[in-house]
């Protein structure tokens, strides 16, 4: 088997070093946090110029032995912490004690981190950058799950939500789109151990597409202590195939010695949506009907009268959340511990409690959330040279939800489309499609979802220049899911479908095996030159099982299992993949300011084609800490600089079986068939992501200010598109093939700057901004593939000389003053006129129209006859009017921006995110609610215009005009701004959504220590916080962050590049909480 | 610096080592996994799969008829669009030409995955008869039936095609080509034929569907490549005869009708779905009334035109499909349509006598009263084309020939005699195709 052959080189680099040699005294002693006096367990002391050197126990005490009489510089580091160095003598036989005090860093360069690297390394001597978000820096937000976490505190990675439905998370990005087939989200892991990046219901269960859960909520937002990202291949390198698109880290707490620490948080907050939908507006057509709505409206309406109504906004009030977490922490010589328990409530503001119900009815559609989590880690050191971790952490999570998005039978979209002139006895709210509001809210959604995370970490130092660490896991998701229509839902006798009930169920079972063993030899190659050589290899399997079944027409009301039903479908499939890797990885440290780095990894997948072995992914940087040079002059302006630079490659392998001619099965009335279904390609490969990082990091004003710059560049060669062969071969399915090529580039910029320190007054500002620019520079020479299949409103598309994603669509026609994008000749022909001599397409005259438009009566006008008139461009003449581009659905520029003000012990914090530059939103809402007849023409410019349109105008009582003028300034608007969907996809609709929002704000008092010393506490605080409390945008729909799906909410293509796309969302809900941590 | 000795902790630490790669090395049979979900290449070179495969066929062609006939019958009176998705409305106004069109194109998708396995069918079980293995002829007789079925529906529907093999593109046929469509469903129709068991179901199927092919291949030549209104019946003496063989193999007064079975296990019928279940697409008013919320068909209003009563055959249809929501079986031929084709050609040939008994034969099944001249025989076969092949896929080549149309056309949006184009899926992928082929 293929990576046998690289598995042999493992005990090779093993064993390549020589061993040094003894002395005779020893330092030991203790370190402390200088913020606290606590001590500090897992800091390293070493002893430059020498390889010599400890860790801290669990009680912060350290011992180097057998050191040779002399006077070394010893130096002690810890994450988090500026390291401090010390000068030390020691003679034959003495035994010295140094204790060392640890200050908090302000520059990361200090920091150690170990995403990536191999093992525990500062900051300094990797030359990519790496993202860190600490415990305390999530402390200020009012934060509800992992997702939140993630959002506006790395520049170049952001957060996707699809819509602000209770229990929904992200897809996250970091550098836009590094793939255009496979899957963009980073990977994820738990203290090492890769973790179940899933999301959405499985199977045939749905919540419309937006609205889906994501399976990293499961992670404890309270255990965590930090947060690594690791943002591309430069970075990644270590991690193989499936890489590319960057890793997130995420370790939990741990305890530290001493007695047991309580800490506690409670947390109630109230939701709601901001009432931004347009009201429903719509006019009676004849005297009947507005007789009829005058009774449901309990007044008197004229027929052509606009009347308007907020089915939307009646569907929700305030909801409210609460949060109760408790953990322990502490421990005693050679063992510590931390557990957390922490349960989640939320009640989302959706309710049917103001819709009119028939009697003996009531929504059944519910948006709760309920989650139990708890951590429990421990830390063993069995000798002075062994750690053993061992963590595990369970989630325990119920959600209900309703059915929305992009959706005929949506709750949300049912009330959007609701239409006052349809309002009857059995339709209170105008329903226009499908099935009434009230039937809507009969639909429920849920899941249960149980998740168990463990790990076991072993780091053993059996010689003081080596060690060797092991992390082996698991992690398990047990998920149900169930969507259900009631027998009878019909309850106003409108739905049609699955009028006796249909249940929709899946289950869903996710294992992802992790074994990561890594040795590290660190070496001093002479004085001035420091060795660490890395090496090891990492085993990673997934298991996905997904079983699900449909069950239809139940015999009555009541029945809610499967067996009853009288149609029952069942659906199955199963997913193994395994990846192998082994790495080495070897850095060279000159003097502690320049450091190069040199390694690479060989990987085996089980994806990969038959025709297709392993893949070696390289990678190479340096860092200069120019600060720290010899040469450098102290400045008070520049105190710290650093120039960093890197290059690396990571990849992406193909889909478990995409590398096979397979065929499914489809039953036929005599019996299962074989149809059909994956092309097949032997010689796939994974696609190779090449990136390099430039950047500087640089401190001013003795660190006042600090500010990160990165320019990164990224190439994905052999890229794997998702080909379209000719549908007329007979397979359908797009075949997976290495033939593209994606660009990307950007810069990340971080700044914070200190403003004001004084014993009472301190104030920080921080900002962070990334640009990005991706192109499609090859496909190979395929025809550019459309995002969303063949529903042609969905206008993202991969197409060479493009960013991914991006739309296109159609245009008007171009017409000179005095002419509208109207067909003469059509016109003509509908006035009876000779057209002889006028071409098809030619625009008409202003005259011409008006003639049209005074030929009408308000019982002929129509806009439907007025669109078949309308002109296209089609400005590359190849006879698609719908290839124009419209702009792409990944703003040039994305960041964050806030700061904290703290005055003696109240602190305020702000989150600002914005995404700006070229930067559009295909806002499909609208766009029905405009343009469609049947279900749309209810928001209130549409109304109006289609109001004048028919009537040519009304005078006071309502009473038609029949003036050719006003039909035609409705005429012009109703083309230029309103006209929209098939076959005009992507007019009027995709339009700039620029934005600014407030995303956190929170407000902090902390007690003082006075007082805590009074009743014994070692922290009381008291925190109002608020989420998305004020947007700032030009974008006219509900809100400019939602998306047509949520985590995993469609298939691949879709969950990367349906981006950008508002379809009948709810806004992102405004939050306010108060929250009371208390320490004892 | 001395050389450091191995020590108890380095022992164990090669120990860790050796472990540690020894599980590296049981890493590799990881790497084999098994894919349970489908079959690969070699799975169908087993004469066991033969069923199976032409299950397939059938299950791709039932899939088919329902992606074709939902856009297929919006364009014609049949159907009107009630509902969200505003490509219909592009097909309700009488639009047939626009390769863009979501609901074309997800048509062409699924007869061509039919087209293709199909005719992967008959060479996969004729390589199995050549080799002896092939157990039972049953379902190879089958395949040319599906595949006999797939090419006249594509040949009804389309007014160019192209037919390729995975990832080999192949070229249009043409419109003035698509006659050769027809071709290869009469040769499946005869192949199968000879070695169909003699008196059994599929033989008789496979007549019917040989005469409506041959109908479909005269009846060509009144649509394309130019529209003949003039001269709008079809006469075809081929047709009525193989119509005439295919009624004594049904038995005499059968109202005898093929179906393709719809049920929770197959695919869902498309069609049915729009109509009865998503709301997209309502019964039209040429055909009943609606009602109140205008969401379905309340009554048929559509009357015989010599008994002044709602078309018994119609009603019955109507109720059945509706019923049925999204299971409705679909009629593929029936007796009715092979005595509609004797009728035709009678009528196409003045041969009153023979069109009386013909159409006599037909109204009998409904227990309608006989014709005798009341109104005339084109109006008469006209109705009765409408009624006994409602929602089957053949009412807007008879608008088209029969200079009928429907309320909701637009002018500017038909083209008399026009039929689907090939749609944009097929030109995005193709690199023979262009727009406007």
């Amino acid at each position: 088997m293929k990576p046998k052959r690289i598995l042999f080189l493992l005990p090779v680099f093993l064993f390549a070093f020589a061993a040094e040699g003894y002395a005779q005294g020893s330092i030991s002693g203790v370190v402390t946090s200088a913020a606290d006096d606590q001590p500090i367990p897992g800091a390293n002391i070493l002893l430059e110029g020498t390889s010599l050197g400890a860790a801290t126990n669990s009680d912060g005490n350290y011992t180097i032995d057998g050191i040779e009489a002399g006077t070394y510089t010893i130096v002690a580091r810890y994450i988090g912490y500026r390291p401090a160095t010390r000068e030390v003598s020691i003679g034959e036989n003495e035994q010295v004690t140094l204790n060392i005090e640890l200050a908090q860093g302000s520059l990361n360069l200090d920091d150690v981190v170990v995403t990536g690297t191999g093992g525990p390394v500062e900051v300094r001597k990797l030359g990519n950058t790496v993202g860190v978000i600490d415990a305390e820096s999530l402390q200020s937000s009012p934060l509800q799950n992992f997702s939140e976490a993630l959002q506006g505190r790395i520049p170049g990675m952001v957060g996707l939500p699809s819509s602000g439905v209770t229990g929904e998370g992200s897809r996250i990005r970091i550098r836009g789109s590094s793939s255009l087939s496979q899957s963009n989200e980073p990977i994820v892991f738990v203290d090492g151990v890769r973790v179940d990046g899933g999301g959405g219901f499985g199977g045939s269960v749905s919540s419309g597409g937006s609205g889906s859960p994501s399976r990293l909520d499961d992670i404890n937002p309270e255990s965590i202590d930090r947060v690594e990202v690791l943002k591309g291949a430069a970075a990644a390198t270590l991690y193989g195939t499936e890489a590319s698109n960057g890793v997130i880290q995420v370790f939990t707490k741990n305890g530290r010695v001493n007695d047991p620490q309580f800490d506690f948080r409670v947390s109630q907050g109230a939701i709601s949506y901001p009432k931004v939908f347009p009201d429903n507006t719509g006019f009676a057509r004849s005297q009947a009907q507005a007789d009829t709505m005058s009774l449901y409206f309990d007044r008197t309406i004229n027929p052509f009268e606009l009347v308007s109504e907020n089915y939307v906004h009646q569907l929700y009030e305030t909801g409210f959340n609460q949060e109760y977490s408790g953990s322990v922490s502490g421990g005693s010589e050679g063992v510590t511990y931390y557990v957390n328990t922490r349960w989640t409530g939320e009640n989302g503001p959706h309710t049917g409690e103001n819709v009119p119900f028939p009697d003996g009815t009531s929504a059944l559609a519910d948006d709760q959330l309920n989650r139990f989590q708890t951590t429990a880690n421990i830390s063993i050191f069995p000798a002075d040279n062994l750690q053993i971790r061992i963590g595990s952490s369970y989630s325990d999570t119920r959600l209900e939800t309703f059915q929305t998005g992009n959706n005929v039978q949506g709750v949300t979209s049912g009330a959007i489309h609701g239409k006052p002139e349809l309002t009857g006895y059995n339709n209170r709210s105008g329903a226009s499609y499908n099935s009434t509001i009230q039937e809507r809210l009969q639909q429920t959604v849920s899941q249960d979802v149980n998740a168990f995370n463990s790990s076991l970490g072993v780091n053993y130092r059996p010689l003081d220049y080596l060690t060797i660490d092991g992390t082996f896991g698991t992690s398990y998701t047990s998920q149900f899911s169930e969507s259900v229509r009631p027998f009878g839902w019909n309850i106003n006798d409108y739905a049609s479908i699955e009028t006796e009930g249909a249940r929709r169920t899946s289950e869903r079972s996710n294992l992802n095996l992790t074994a990561d063993v890594k040795v590290t030899a660190q070496n001093q190659l002479g004085r001035r030159l420091e060795s660490t050589l890395i090496g090891g290899f990492q085993v990673y399997q997934q298991q996905n099982l997904v079983r699900s079944g449909t069950a239809l027409n139940f015999p009555g009301p009541g029945l809610n299992v499967s067996g009853a039903a009288a149609n029952q479908n069942l659906t199955e499939q199963y997913i193994e993949e395994t990846q192998a890797g082994l790495f080495i990885q070897e850095q060279l440290g000159f003097d502690d300011y320049i450091f190069a780095t040199a390694g690479g990894r060989f990987d085996a997948h089980s994806a990969f084609g038959s025709e297709f072995n392993s893949v070696f992914y390289p990678k190479a940087s340096l860092s200069f800490v120019l600060s720290d040079a010899p040469f450098w002059n102290e400045s008070d302006l520049i105190s710290s600089l650093r120039i960093r630079t890197a290059i690396g490659q990571s990849g992406l392998q193909p889909g478990a079986f995409d590398a096979l001619t397979t065929y499914a099965s489809l039953t036929s009335a005599n019996g299962a068939g074989i149809v059909p279904e994956n092309l097949g390609n032997p010689n796939l490969r994974p696609e190779v992501s090449t990136e390099v990082e430039l950047g500087l990091d640089a401190g001013f004003f003795n660190e006042r200010i600090t500010a990160e710059a990165t320019y990164w560049d990224r190439t994905v060669q052999d890229a794997l598109v998702q080909r379209n062969f000719p549908t007329s071969g007979g397979f359908l399915q797009s075949q997976l093939d290495n033939i593209g090529e994606l660009k990307g580039r950007g810069i990340e910029l971080g700044v914070e700057f200190q403003v004001l320190n004084t014993s009472n007054w301190s104030a920080e500002l921080f900002t962070n901004a990334s640009y990005l620019w991706e192109q499609v520079t090859s496909l190979g020479g395929s025809a550019p593939v459309k995002v969303g299949g063949s529903y042609p409103r969905y206008r993202q598309f991969i197409k060479e000389g493009y960013a991914p994603g991006t739309n296109f669509g159609a245009k008007l026609a171009d017409v000179s003053g005095g002419q509208l994008p109207l067909d003469s000749r059509g016109l003509l022909e509908a006035l009876g006129r000779d057209v002889s001599g006028v071409s098809p397409g030619t625009p008409a005259g202003r005259e011409l129209v008006l003639d049209y438009l005074n030929s009408l009566t308000p019982g002929t006008a129509s806009l439907e006859d007025l669109n078949n008139f309308v002109l296209l461009a089609d400005e590359n003449g190849n006879g698609d009017p719908l290839d124009h581009h419209l702009g792409k659905p990944t703003p040039d520029w994305q960041g964050a921006f806030g700061g904290s003000v703290n005055f003696k012990n109240f602190r305020l914090y702000t989150l600002f995110e914005f995404k700006a530059g070229n930067y559009f939103v295909n806002n499909l809402t609208d766009g029905f609610r405009q343009r469609s007849a049947g279900i749309g023409r209810n928001t209130p410019d549409a109304a109006r215009v289609e109001r004048n349109y028919m009537t040519g105008g009304i005078d006071a009582d309502f009473n038609p005009q029949n003036s050719g003028e006003v039909r035609l300034d409705a005429a012009e608007e109703w083309i230029y701004d309103l006209l929209a969907l098939d076959p005009f996809a992507g007019l009027n609709v995709i339009q700039p959504a620029d934005f600014i929002r407030l995303r956190d704000i929170s407000f902090t008092y902390e007690l003082p220590s006075d007082l805590l010393d009074r009743f014994s506490l070692r922290r009381l605080s008291f925190t109002v916080s608020g989420k998305n409390l004020a947007l700032w945008t030009k974008y006219p729909g509900v809100d400019p962050e939602v998306n047509a799906i949520g985590r995993s909410g469609g298939n691949d293509l879709e969950n990367n590049f349906l981006l950008g796309t508002d379809a009948w969302n709810m806004p992102l809900p405004r939050r306010v909480l108060f929250t009371v941590n208390l320490g004892i | 610096m001395k050389q450091q000795k191995l020590n108890p902790s380095f022992r164990w630490s090669i120990f860790a080592l050796a472990l540690f790669t020894i599980i590296g090395f049981s890493a590799c049979d990881l790497l084999d996994v098994d894919n349970p979900n489908s079959l690969v290449e070699e799975d169908l070179n087993n004469p066991a799969a033969a069923p199976a495969i032409a299950n397939g066929a059938e299950a791709t062609l039932s899939n088919a008829l329902g992606d074709l006939l939902a856009p297929y019958s919006t364009i014609t009176d049949e159907l009107t669009w009630i509902g969200t998705r505003d490509a219909w409305l592009q097909l309700d106004q009488g639009e047939t030409t626009d390769p863009l069109n979501e609901f074309v194109d997800g048509a062409y998708a699924s007869v061509n995955e039919t087209r293709w396995t199909a005719d992967n069918a008959i060479i996969r079980l004729e390589a199995f008869r050549d080799a002896g293995t092939l157990q039972n002829a049953t379902p190879l007789v089958r395949s040319y039936l599906y595949g006999a079925l797939i090419y006249l529906n594509v040949a009804d529907a389309f007014d160019n095609f192209v037919i390729s093999d995975r990832q080999e593109a192949g070229h249009p046929v043409g419109r003035e080509n698509t006659y050769e469509l027809i071709d290869t469903a009469i040769e499946y129709a005869n192949r199968g034929l000879e070695i169909a068991e003699s008196g059994s179901a599929w033989e008789a199927r496979l007549l019917a569907t040989k005469a409506r092919a041959l109908y479909s291949r005269e009846l060509w030549n009144t649509l394309k490549p130019e529209l003949d209104t003039a001269t709008p019946l079809v006469q075809s003496s081929d047709a009525a005869t193989a119509a005439q063989d295919a009624l004594l193999a049904i038995g005499e007064g059968e109202d005898w009708e093929y179906r393709i079975e719809v049920n929770s296990e197959t695919p869902t019928n498309n069609l049915a779905f729009q109509v009865n279940e998503r709301l997209e697409l309502r019964i039209s008013d040429v055909y009943g009334e609606p009602s109140s919320d205008n969401s379905r068909l309340e009554n048929v209003t559509l009357q015989d035109p010599l008994d002044e009563i709602p078309a018994p055959y119609l009603v019955r249809e109507v109720d059945e499909f509706t019923s049925a929501n999204q299971y409705a079986d679909y009629t593929v031929v029936s007796a009715r349509e092979l005595h509609l084709i004797i009728a035709e050609d009678a009528a196409a040939r003045d041969d009153e006598d023979a069109f009386t008994t013909a159409i006599n034969n037909l109204r009998d099944l409904d227990g309608l009263s006989s014709y005798s001249g009341q109104v005339t025989e084109r109006e008469l076969l006209e109705h009765s084309r409408q009624v006994n092949l409602f929602l089957q896929g053949r009412r807007l080549a008879d608008l088209y020939r029969f200079g009928g149309s429907s309320p909701q056309w637009r002018s500017s949006r038909v083209s008399p005699g026009a039929f689907f184009p090939i749609t944009t899926s097929e030109i995005t992928s193709n690199p023979n195709v262009d727009f406007g082929d």
